[in-house]
């Protein structure tokens, strides 16, 4: 079992696990970076994806096009965590890192509201 | 990062606009410019800032490549920088500006001689600028624009009047 962490979305709270072994690079340096304080907006083309900027650069890693509900990523040409919460349009390869493992439900209700309420605070924390 | 002036300059930048609305971005909310008004603005700035920090990363791909000379990378991104700043400057995003004026400066001068000094730099300024980016994002409401404006038809396009 990888690391945990806690990702807090508006009023939501979601406990989510690092893929240490298959994407360790990307995985480390968000363990790193943690506490991060940011906000989530909604994705333009992808369906039901929410990102959130985060506070480093780091190169591809474990990249994949057609990713799954509660899939973690990374973009790294917009240093975005992209968190995957419903049917989603594959727009591009991004490096999955991570998961949600508890209250994927919670994060859906909150960011399927995004594109009404345009954007929410985020905190991820380690769990 | 080479330079050691540029980056403190990236680091203080970035930490002035991580966690608050950056006073560039409320200039750039408040600023409307005839005929189009805050969302023309809006959306040119968002767009360029994009393109931006797109373009840094394809020069940092093209310096740790190998097939382009760092000092022929330094050129073309100076000259982004530059151009940039012209169109920023219309929305009086002052510090934005300086911070790309400062940069071109930066590799117009060659400060960043190695590749992976070129990199560095680059990848650090795009997370500045997609940053400020992000929080024009954070205020357009995406979603919306498309339900509240309907594109004009087809018949609105130049050249079918004609055809008619």
């Amino acid at each position: 079992m990888g690391q945990r962490f806690v990702l807090t979305v508006g009023d939501e709270r979601a406990v989510c696990e690092l893929l240490d072994a298959r994407a360790p690079r990307i995985a480390a340096r968000f363990a790193e970076c943690l506490p991060i304080e940011s906000f989530a907006i909604h994705a333009k083309f992808a369906g039901g994806e929410m990102i959130v900027m985060l506070p480093f650069t780091a190169d591809p890693e474990n990249e994949i096009l057609s990713v799954s509900r509660g899939d973690i990523a990374y973009f790294p040409e917009m240093q975005t965590l992209c968190l995957f919460y419903g049917d989603v349009v594959p727009f591009g390869k991004v490096s999955v890192f991570a998961r949600v493992v508890e209250n994927l439900d919670g994060v859906r209700r909150v960011a399927e509201r995004l594109p009404d309420v345009v954007s929410v605070p985020v905190r991820a924390a380690r769990a | 990062m080479g330079s050691g002036d540029g980056a403190e300059r990236l680091r203080r930048f970035v930490d002035a606009v991580w966690a608050q609305e950056p006073p560039d971005v409320r200039r750039l909310r408040d600023t409307h410019l005839p005929p189009a008004g805050r969302w023309g603005g809006t959306l040119f700035a968002n767009l360029l800032l994009l393109w931006s920090g797109q373009n840094l990363h394809t020069l940092r791909t093209l310096a740790r490549e190998g097939r382009v000379p760092v000092d022929a990378l330094s050129a073309v991104a100076g000259a982004y920088l530059r151009q940039l700043s012209v169109w920023l400057a219309h929305w009086h995003m002052d510090d934005t500006c300086g911070l790309a004026d400062a940069l071109a400066g930066a590799f117009e001068a060659n400060e960043f001689r190695t590749a992976e000094e070129f990199g560095d730099a680059a990848a650090r300024l795009s997370l500045a600028l997609n940053r400020v980016q992000n929080w024009i994002d954070a205020y357009t409401p995406w979603a919306q624009l498309d339900a509240r404006l309907p594109a004009l038809s087809a018949d609105n396009a130049p050249g079918q009047a004609r055809r008619r």
